[in-house]
């Protein structure tokens, strides 16, 4: 017996419990949405026992607690799904750009027999694959006529035009990696930037459950949204204490300790303007092995710098190899030694000034004096299918292709990568929705659920209402 | 598999995701006429026909 007073209690309770549950519905539907929200559920108990005449009976139903429900492994096996993620998606997207940047394509339409007399009226884009075969075959028609002007004008203009396609390249690829490391600052002070409002998280969500019952739904949620996004720049792992803080550390550093950042990432100078991260504070190189920010290091100094210097190396042989032939030759007027281009690598490789001002210089002859000689340009023309130990033993183009075909390989596995981390990414987030997500179904069967027992209880107030009059009218 | 309300949306997101990108791919095949455009399309393709190219613009010459 707990008397009407006690039943009267043990309805308002049910009442008040009932009551949460509707607004613990109402807040999951109002999140189902809301992509970093887990559903969060109310836990009933049975209340309070008392000790009556009859024994000990229980005195209703009381609230414990409101907790939302998580997989914390699969939460951190998430995180790391992110950093492989942001480290294959940083190194596809700059590949891409690198493959633009070459401007090296197959257009069947202008390479064919037919499209190629078409294509080069038009200036159809080509990259320096076709420069590097125009200069040669200029070279070839020059041995046939040594003496014509017209033929030398030509094989200027193809040379040039394929010189300046070597410059605009190392331009680009410069501009490439002057970005590249603009974005590795921009990415660390992001990064930086979360390990700060993580630790203040940390804060708030330890003050706020040392001072109330229960956990801080909210602030949980906010706090694990921004560790994937953290995730996304960089990997780490984490950990949480007894007090319910992430702790983060960083290639062996740690970074956030409870509710203080102890350290941070800085981009620094690793000798020869090679732009890596470090800790701040302890002053160690990070060894990273995920995130945009490994991937923008990993790409620029591995697929971006060989290209680089494939590039460089092409150049530099052929300028020369081309000028060593040259130079033992005799030009129109009888002049000897010059070198046919200026320059050391693919950034500043040109024809020399002097031969484009007058075209005779051009250098054929082997023969001081014999203008019909074409020794030289027959042995120029010869070097296209020359292979160089430096080389590789391949020829200047097959050299330049395989290049141009290491890139395309780099990027297509990246590409390739990224749609199977995007898999393995679904399916991971897939297996959290059917833990922490919101089922429309089960909030509305809920709210009927919570809003008859709710109905219910009014009616046992009632009731008890009724009787507690019964007996006050007992005494008229 | 607890299934929830933004499981099928992702999924058929996901998917029409999956089957744009293939689709512009072949249209692009479609419309250039060529299964090999761009380094990445097939390295390896790409280097024999560059190779390929050179030789037969030194012949044509």
């Amino acid at each position: 017996m707990l008397g009407l007073l006690g039943a009267l209690n043990m309805g308002s309770r049910s009442l008040q419990a009932q009551q949460t549950g509707i607004e613990v519905a109402g807040l999951n539907l109002a999140n189902v949405n809301n992509p970093n929200y887990a559903r969060q559920r109310v836990t009933l108990e049975t209340a309070l026992s008392v000790p009556t005449a009859l024994g000990i009976q229980d005195s209703g139903v009381t609230i414990t607690g409101i907790s939302q429900i998580r997989d914390s492994l699969l939460d951190q096996q998430i995180t790391t799904e992110i950093s492989v993620g942001g480290y294959w998606k940083t190194r596809q997207e700059t590949l891409e750009s690198t493959q633009a940047n070459l401007g090296q394509m197959i257009d069947r339409h202008s390479s064919g027999p037919e499209g190629a007399a078409a294509a080069s009226g038009t200036g159809a884009q080509q990259g320096i694959s076709e420069g590097l075969q125009d200069l040669f075959n200029g070279f070839q028609s020059l041995s046939t006529d040594p003496a014509a002007l017209a033929e030398r004008q030509v094989l200027l203009q193809k040379s040039s035009s394929m010189a300046s396609k070597f410059n605009q390249t190392s331009d680009r690829l410069d501009e490439l990696a002057t970005s590249l490391d603009a974005n590795l600052s921009e990415n660390v002070t992001e990064a930086n930037r979360l390990l700060g409002v993580i630790a203040n998280l940390n804060d708030q969500i330890s003050t706020l459950e040392v001072q109330t019952e229960g956990t801080a739904n909210r602030l949980r949620d906010i706090r694990q949204a921004r560790l994937e996004e953290l995730a996304d720049y960089v990997d780490y792992s984490y950990s949480f204490d007894t007090n319910a803080n992430a702790n983060i550390t960083i290639g062996g550093v740690a970074m956030v300790t409870g509710k203080n950042v102890s350290d941070t990432m800085e981009v620094y100078d690793a000798g020869g303007g090679q732009m890596l991260v470090r800790a701040a504070t302890a002053g160690t190189a990070l060894t990273l092995t995920g995130g945009s920010i490994h991937g923008t290091i990993d790409t620029r100094d591995t697929s971006l710098a060989n290209l680089r210097s494939d590039m460089d190396s092409l150049a530099a042989l052929l300028i020369s190899e081309v000028n060593t032939a040259h130079a033992a030759g005799f030009s129109l007027t009888g002049s000897t030694g010059a070198n046919y281009f200026t320059g050391t690598d693919s950034s500043d490789i040109a024809v020399n000034t002097a031969l484009i001002n007058d075209p005779r210089l051009i250098q054929t002859s082997g023969v001081s004096g014999e203008i019909g000689n074409n020794t030289v340009a027959v042995q120029l023309a010869l070097l296209a299918n020359k292979r160089h130990a430096s080389l590789s033993s391949q020829t200047f183009s097959e050299f330049y292709n395989a290049s141009i075909a290491t890139m395309g390989q780099d990027l297509a596995s990246a590409t390739a990568q990224v749609t199977d981390q995007d898999a393995v990414q679904d399916m991971l987030v897939r297996q959290r929705d059917s833990i922490s997500g919101v089922s429309l179904d089960e909030e509305m069967t809920d709210l009927v659920k919570f809003q008859r027992a709710f109905q219910a209880s009014a009616r046992f107030i009632n009731t008890v209402d009724e009787l507690m009059e019964v007996v006050i009218s007992l005494k008229r | 598999m607890r299934v929830t309300t933004n499981t099928f949306p992702n999924t058929l997101l996901n998917q029409l995701g999956d089957l744009t990108r293939r689709q512009s791919k072949l249209q692009d095949q479609a419309a250039t006429g060529q299964l090999v455009r761009f380094p990445d399309d097939d390295p390896s393709a790409m280097r024999r026909i560059l190779d390929m190219q050179d030789e037969s613009k030194s012949v044509g010459q």
